[in-house]
């Protein structure tokens, strides 16, 4: 048994006894002796755990498995709370229109959460716990404790502790059996940071902050500037484009003319040139049927299924509905078949164009077979007999198909004909007028000639009579 | 306490869990000579050069595929996703048995998992960092890839979190995470054993750095290994869930042959299956080169082989499951895709799968087969073979011919594909090598407590 002190002459204050156990039976028994002689600030060093000496020692159990749980439910709780907000309220998905919010779907992330919480506070808790990390420690200057972490077993007692007196606690770590005991001290070299360095961190600190700042300045910014490619293989692609230069052909065009003479797939037979026979007509029923009839009607006069739908939610203030047109109406008897067929194959305000579903000898038996449609149910014959000068002036606001662009609430394909006596701007931008009897005469006479802004250049003029023209504006008038 | 085969002990070890003529110095020594000799035995050179070697290829295809863009890859329609996602499965599958031989065998107070569990741990941390890297490279524009993590952005979107995509970014930087904390908190203790013997100044500083002044103090200890227990019960389920969640990257989807409820489990046995046929393929051969035989121990091996034979039955009972659940379900698509798998172009692959998966475990019923390092050195390899093929099988033949025939195509990987795979390995293994030479390859502290001289009385003097 030896008694040793440091010849280190850099000693400070004294920092305790620490005696040197050679096997974990005989540590035991002293680690009994140490508590049950009543010192407080002491502890045991040991290379592994050694079971029991918790108890002899008398270490009260440590709460940490409280603070893991604390903080695991912590990490669910935000799990649920982070997953609700972004995904539910802030930037809510809509997939295939599944709920918004349904708990199952985000077990797995509540689950992972949980776990990282409790890990990252049992790690972290441990260490803070433990006064850890805490890279100077008085223990680490005896040579002798370097066995710690290798093959020996230590007992140290604190200079602070009230019942400490260096040559008692020697004289009783050497009564338990220990092979060695020792005087350790502090350093007397300072603990506190060189000022240079103090100086030097600071400055690091405050330069530290500028990417943040930056960052903070940008955010939620526009700019005009272009942004930077780091890889530009997804918005930089080789290739030429339709209007683009090349070096492939001698003028320099990308875009090549058709060759001389090419026609179209389905293109060399002319369409147009039909036989007109009960087999052509039967064609054009079915087919008339298929694609006009649900707007158009079965027998043409625009009261199709769809029309009549629409209409009613459109009453209802649900929907805006441009109304088909009536095809028995004499404007389209006066069409041309040629007109009529580039309206089925183009549409017309909002019918689309049925170039892709119906062939081309298809779309000219439906004209022939729209041409028998007029034929069977002759138009403009109304008995006007005993009506008033509004009721005749409404069967010709049907009649003359004003009703498909115009109507009395809204604006449609034209402008709502209950504005009158109210000022608007004509499509110079600059002349205003106020509607009146002579502007609305004027109008349906020469439409274009004072046309409003903002809506298409698109009213034929009508020819009416004085007393038509006359019954039009009452009726419009009565409306107003 | 010198000699530690005492006939006492045999009633409760079959075999000594360290052999010879150990105390706890002479595991101080041994597993502190390692790192303190002036040179790594040859071998390291030879390994570690050569992994340097396929770290620096696939350094090169890591910044070819991105200044050119992932077409460089076999990947395309039908077989959108290829080989990194093979090889991400590959990868994590392996690691799960680190914080598995840590976490799961801690609690079931297997004592035989000090040997290794350190070794496995370091395998799992750098397995995950080789498959995390191949979903970060897949996104293509790699400078994106916060987009997955919840972080406010100027687009004012956030990631939506009911993807199984988005899953997986959480469960395995989690199981990440928390097995890096597990591997460092085992090691401080060793890492301080390093410092106090330390004669450079370099390694007193930088051991001593990262041992964060552990004394060993009992008070510490006991925080310590309460700390140790709360984290290897918070890994068990998490090491459960990892592959679980990987595997509903398939089996939420809707396509026949990866839509089935038996995946998680199925991959999960898989995991631990290839992640102990890798502890084997690196332990057979760093125990001899560094000298550890009496750490790592034949009991260790066979041990390990035992799991690997459960775990392999697990997987080949999924094999034939599959193949019922088809059959069973009276689904045609369902049924097609696994006659197709069998039979069909893949059929070489799922063959050479069942036979390294299945088939050669079995010749683990042998003692005298687990007892022989070259046997069960070769079979690990076999398992790490069959394992890739497995997840080659099931990504590629459910998506080569899918529901539309004119569009099923023959998948074939490019050049960049194989380097890319060979490079993971560089990537692995230089980890690995450097973990050898300069951190403790055995827990020293919690070897030395399963010899019976750290317990007190045990010699009733």
């Amino acid at each position: 048994m030896t008694t040793m002190t440091h010849s280190n002459n850099e000693n400070g204050e004294l920092y305790g006894v620490v005696a040197e156990f050679d096997d974990v039976t005989t540590l035991c028994n002293a680690a009994e002796k140490v508590r049950a002689a009543g010192y407080t600030k002491w502890d045991c060093h040991t290379p592994f755990p050694v079971h029991g000496l918790d108890d002899l020692m008398g270490i009260r159990f440590t709460k940490l498995p409280w603070v893991v749980l604390i903080m695991g439910m912590t990490g669910c709780g935000l799990a649920i709370l982070m997953q609700w907000w972004m995904n539910a309220v802030d930037y809510p998905y809509d997939i295939s229109g599944k709920p918004r919010w349904s708990l199952s779907a985000n077990v797995p992330i509540i689950f992972e959460m949980t776990v990282l919480f409790s890990a990252f506070t049992a790690f972290f808790g441990m260490w803070i716990a433990n006064g850890l990390p805490l890279w100077y420690n008085p223990l680490f200057r005896s040579k002798r404790f370097a066995r710690v972490t290798d093959d020996k077993f230590f007992v140290a007692i604190e200079a602070t502790d009230g019942l400490f007196e260096s040559a008692k606690a020697h004289e009783f770590l050497s009564s338990l059996g220990a092979t060695a005991t020792e005087d350790v001290y502090h350093s007397n070299e300072s603990t506190k940071l060189p000022a240079n360095l103090r100086g030097k961190m600071v400055v690091l600190a405050c330069l530290a902050t500028v990417p943040l700042a930056m960052v903070y300045n940008s955010y939620g910014k526009t700019t005009t500037e272009t942004r930077v490619h780091l890889a530009p293989d997804m918005d930089k692609q080789d290739r030429f484009r339709a209007q683009g230069q090349t070096d492939l052909f001698a003028d320099g065009r990308m875009s090549r003319a058709q060759v001389e003479g090419t026609v179209a797939q389905g293109d060399l037979d002319d369409h147009s040139v039909n036989v007109v026979d009960a087999a052509f007509m039967a064609r054009g029923e079915e087919r008339f049927n298929i694609y006009c009839a649900a707007c158009h009607g079965f027998d043409g006069k625009g009261d199709g299924t769809v029309h009549r739908r629409a209409s009613e939610l459109s009453e209802a203030g649900h929907a805006q509905w441009v109304p088909p047109s009536d095809l028995t109406n004499e404007l389209y008897v006066d069409q041309d078949d040629a007109q009529l067929y580039s309206t089925i194959t183009d549409g017309m305000r909002t019918m689309p164009g049925y170039a892709g579903q119906i062939k081309e000898e298809d779309r000219w038996a439906i004209i022939a077979y729209v041409r028998a449609l007029q034929v069977a149910q002759p138009f403009g014959i109304v008995d006007t007999t005993g009506m008033t000068s509004e009721q005749r002036g409404e069967a010709l606001f049907t009649s003359k198909t004003c009703v498909a662009c115009h109507n009395f609430t809204s604006r449609l394909v034209g402008p709502p004909l209950n504005m009158m006596g109210q000022e608007v701007t004509l499509d110079d931008n600059a002349t205003k007028v106020v509607i009146d009897e002579a502007y609305l005469r004027e109008s349906i006479k020469d439409p274009m000639l004072k046309a409003q802004a903002t809506f298409p250049k698109a009213m034929p003029p009508l020819p009416l009579t004085d007393q038509e023209l006359t019954d039009l504006v009452n009726y419009i008038k009565s409306q107003n | 306490m010198a000699n530690s085969t005492s006939i006492d002990n045999v009633d409760i070890f079959p075999e000594e869990l360290v052999q010879g003529n150990n105390d706890f110095h002479s595991i101080t020594e041994t597993v502190c000579g390692v790192i303190e000799a002036p040179k790594p035995p040859k071998a390291w050179y030879g390994i570690f050069g050569t992994a340097l070697a396929m770290l620096g290829v696939l350094g090169a295809m890591i910044v070819y595929l991105v200044v050119t863009g992932v077409g460089v890859w076999g990947n395309n329609q039908p077989v959108a996703w290829g080989w990194p996602i093979v090889n991400f499965v590959f990868w994590v599958g392996i690691g799960h048995a680190g914080t598995l031989i840590s976490a799961v065998l801690f609690l079931f107070r297997q004592d035989w998992r000090t040997g290794i569990n350190r070794f496995a741990e370091a395998m799992t941390i750098f397995a995950v960092i080789c498959a995390g890297m191949f979903p970060a490279i897949h996104v293509g524009r790699i400078w994106f890839i916060w987009w997955v993590f919840p972080i406010p952005n100027q687009m004012s979107m956030w990631p939506n979190f009911r993807s199984p995509l988005l899953w997986d970014v959480f469960a395995v930087s989690t199981y990440f995470s928390v097995s890096l904390l597990f591997w460092y908190m085992g090691l401080v203790p060793d890492l301080a054993s390093v410092r106090d013997r330390a004669v450079t100044k370099a390694k007193r500083f930088w051991y001593g750095l990262f041992s964060l002044g552990w004394t060993g103090s009992n008070r510490q200890w006991h925080r310590y290994e309460r700390a140790y227990l709360l984290l290897a019960a918070l890994a068990t389920p998490l090491v459960l869930s990892v592959h679980s969640v990987v595997s509903f990257d398939f089996a939420t989807s809707q396509l026949a042959g990866w839509h089935t409820t038996i995946f998680p489990p199925y991959f999960v046995a898989g995991a631990i299956f290839s992640g102990f046929a890798m502890v084997l393929t690196l332990s057979i051969p760093a125990r001899k080169i560094f000298g550890l035989e009496e750490l790592i121990t034949i009991r260790h091996i066979d041990n390990m082989t035992k799991v690997i034979m459960a775990t392999g039955m697990m997987v080949g009972y999924a094999y034939a499951m599959e193949f019922f659940m088809a059959w069973y379900s009276g689904n045609q698509y369902e049924g097609f895709t696994f006659i197709n798998r069998a039979f069909g172009p893949y059929a070489w692959a799922y063959w050479i799968m069942v036979s390294c998966n299945v088939l050669s475990p079995q010749i683990f019923w042998f003692k005298k087969m687990r007892r022989n390092l070259t046997v069960v050195f070769i079979m690990s390899l076999f398992v790490n073979v069959g394992m890739w093929f497995e997840r080659f099988v099931i990504t590629v033949t459910s998506l080569n011919r899918d529901f539309l025939p004119s569009s099923w195509h023959y998948f074939t990987p490019t050049w960049v594909d194989i380097l890319t795979l060979i490079g993971s390995f560089g990537l692995f293994f230089t980890c690995f090598m450097l973990f050898c030479r300069f951190l403790p390859q055995v827990a020293i502290s919690e070897v030395k407590n399963v010899l019976p001289s750290a317990h007190p009385h045990h010699d009733a003097h």
